[in-house]
């Protein structure tokens, strides 16, 4: 089985692998960073204005922070009532 | 076979920055890495079509389009499950279960095609997809819409098996006409980014995001490089997801049928027309031929550009900005609400504008050559 693939393909695996873990890894956790200021802060409008900071804004751009923001805008039904769920 | 195949050549410096600088902008640091990813999994030297296998491409390009849209949406999903309170749809009901499981079996099938390309025969395929289909309408029945607005339909959506299988032919012809049309650049991303843009700001649920967010930075390296396309996988995966998003917001009354048609004018309207013109003239629906209006357009910009990925990118986004784009445009200067029946004026514009296309480059003398399937 080993011998069907050379060290190249192995290195180019290896490298699709860090790739996705190590760039999808960072914008999760800064996801994740926002969604917990936005729970703690209760999701009040001025907590919800603030949540992108330029961290934000390096990890998951303009187009990524402002869906970030809607995800947990939506989120917060589901956080505030559990028994009703996404649509 | 080699596992790696050549850098690609035309992969050139203005271009792979420009390419780069776009995701940046928009998706900062996750942008790039998504890049690099698709980047990485071009140069493998398998799921590689051969040049103009679609009739469009004039390079060598890869297949793994849907595959790397496929690896970073499990990623994100499996990712904000695990960091934040989200549960995911298929371990929060069994009807999402269903669903997911149909879309997986679906880009299953598709990866088999993209790895070992007629390793299924497309018979076997077509049956795998109605029978997927057929279960998934069978288990979750609340997907088959019972209006349409159309008074003859209606009709007969009220008796339920006519509208099961009725549901399930519009379903696995609707992945088809999305596979058919993925040939030209930024053709079905682009269609699929539109339609999860509307789709996003409706819902707002992480996986939407995931996909607008994979789909849109897709599009960017489809579009610039020339070089990845979807392949099976991404049409069979993001067709069977639009498929059922749409379904499902016609039933709740979010969205109208002729909304929906107007969103995915340009892949219906093709695949029935390639039909008909194949059985017009003889040959069996599953024969493959050049006779597609992206076919037709890119082979009349071709010589006027004098160059292959200008006008292969040229075709698919004038096709898709003009079709799915169109209706985005009108969404967002909110005309019409998406629920209402006047986008069928919309459709009615689309299918005017595909007839006009169609005899205009007819009469400049572009012929449709067959292939296969006689």
């Amino acid at each position: 089985m080993s011998s069907k693939f050379t060290p190249s393909f192995k290195i180019l695996l290896l490298c699709i692998v860090l790739a996705t873990v190590i760039f999808l890894n960072v914008g999760i956790t800064e996801m994740s960073r926002m969604g917990n200021i936005a729970l703690e802060g209760k999701f009040t409008p001025e907590v919800m204005d603030r949540l992108c900071t330029t961290q934000s804004y390096i990890t998951l751009g303009p187009a990524g922070c402002y869906i970030s923001k809607k995800v947990i805008a939506v989120g917060e039904h589901t956080l505030i009532t559990p028994e009703e769920p996404y649509r | 076979m080699g596992a790696l195949t050549q850098r690609p050549a035309g992969m050139t410096v203005i271009r792979f920055g420009l390419m780069l600088l776009c995701a940046a902008l928009a998706f900062g640091l996750i942008g790039l890495g998504f890049m690099a990813l698709m980047y990485l999994l071009s140069l493998l030297a398998q799921g590689r079509d051969a040049a103009a296998s679609h009739g469009i491409s004039s390079t060598d390009s890869s297949r793994f389009g849907g595959l790397a849209i496929g690896i970073v949406f499990i990623v994100f999903i499996g990712g904000v499950a695990i960091f934040s309170p989200y549960t995911p749809g298929f371990l929060r009901s069994n009807d999402f279960l269903y669903i997911w499981s149909a879309i997986f079996i679906c880009c299953v099938l598709g990866l088999i095609e993209d790895f070992k390309p007629d390793y299924l025969p497309p018979k076997l395929r077509l049956a795998s997809k109605f029978i997927v289909f057929g279960l998934l309408l069978y288990l979750v029945p609340a997907l088959i819409p019972q209006q349409t607005g159309a008074p003859g339909v209606d009709w007969l959506m009220q008796i339920d098996f006519i509208a099961w299988l009725l549901t399930l032919i519009f379903c696995v012809g609707f992945i088809n006409a999305m596979n058919m049309a993925d040939g030209a650049n930024g053709l079905v991303p682009g269609i699929a980014t539109c339609a999860l843009f509307i789709i996003f700001i409706t819902y707002g649920r992480p996986a939407e995001a995931a996909l607008l967010f994979t789909c849109f930075t897709f599009l960017i390296f489809n579009v610039v490089t020339g070089r990845f396309f979807l392949g099976d996988m991404g049409s069979y995966g993001l067709g069977s997801i639009l498929a059922i998003y749409g379904l499902n917001g016609v039933v709740v009354g979010d969205f109208s049928p002729p909304f929906m048609a107007a969103l995915f004018a340009y892949p219906c309207l093709d695949f029935v027309v390639s039909i008909g013109r194949r059985l017009a003239r003889g040959y069996s629906p599953f024969a493959a031929d050049n006779g597609h209006l992206h076919n037709l357009i890119y082979r009349w910009l071709k010589p006027r550009l004098r160059h292959n990925i200008v006008a292969n990118s040229l075709t698919g986004l004038m096709i898709s900005g003009s079709s799915a784009g169109l209706v985005l445009l009108v969404y967002l200067s909110g005309w019409w609400p998406p629920s209402s029946y006047m986008w069928a004026l919309v459709f009615a514009l689309e299918i005017a504008l595909y007839c006009i296309a169609m005899v205009l480059l007819k009469r400049s003398g572009l012929e449709t050559e067959y292939t296969e399937g006689h």
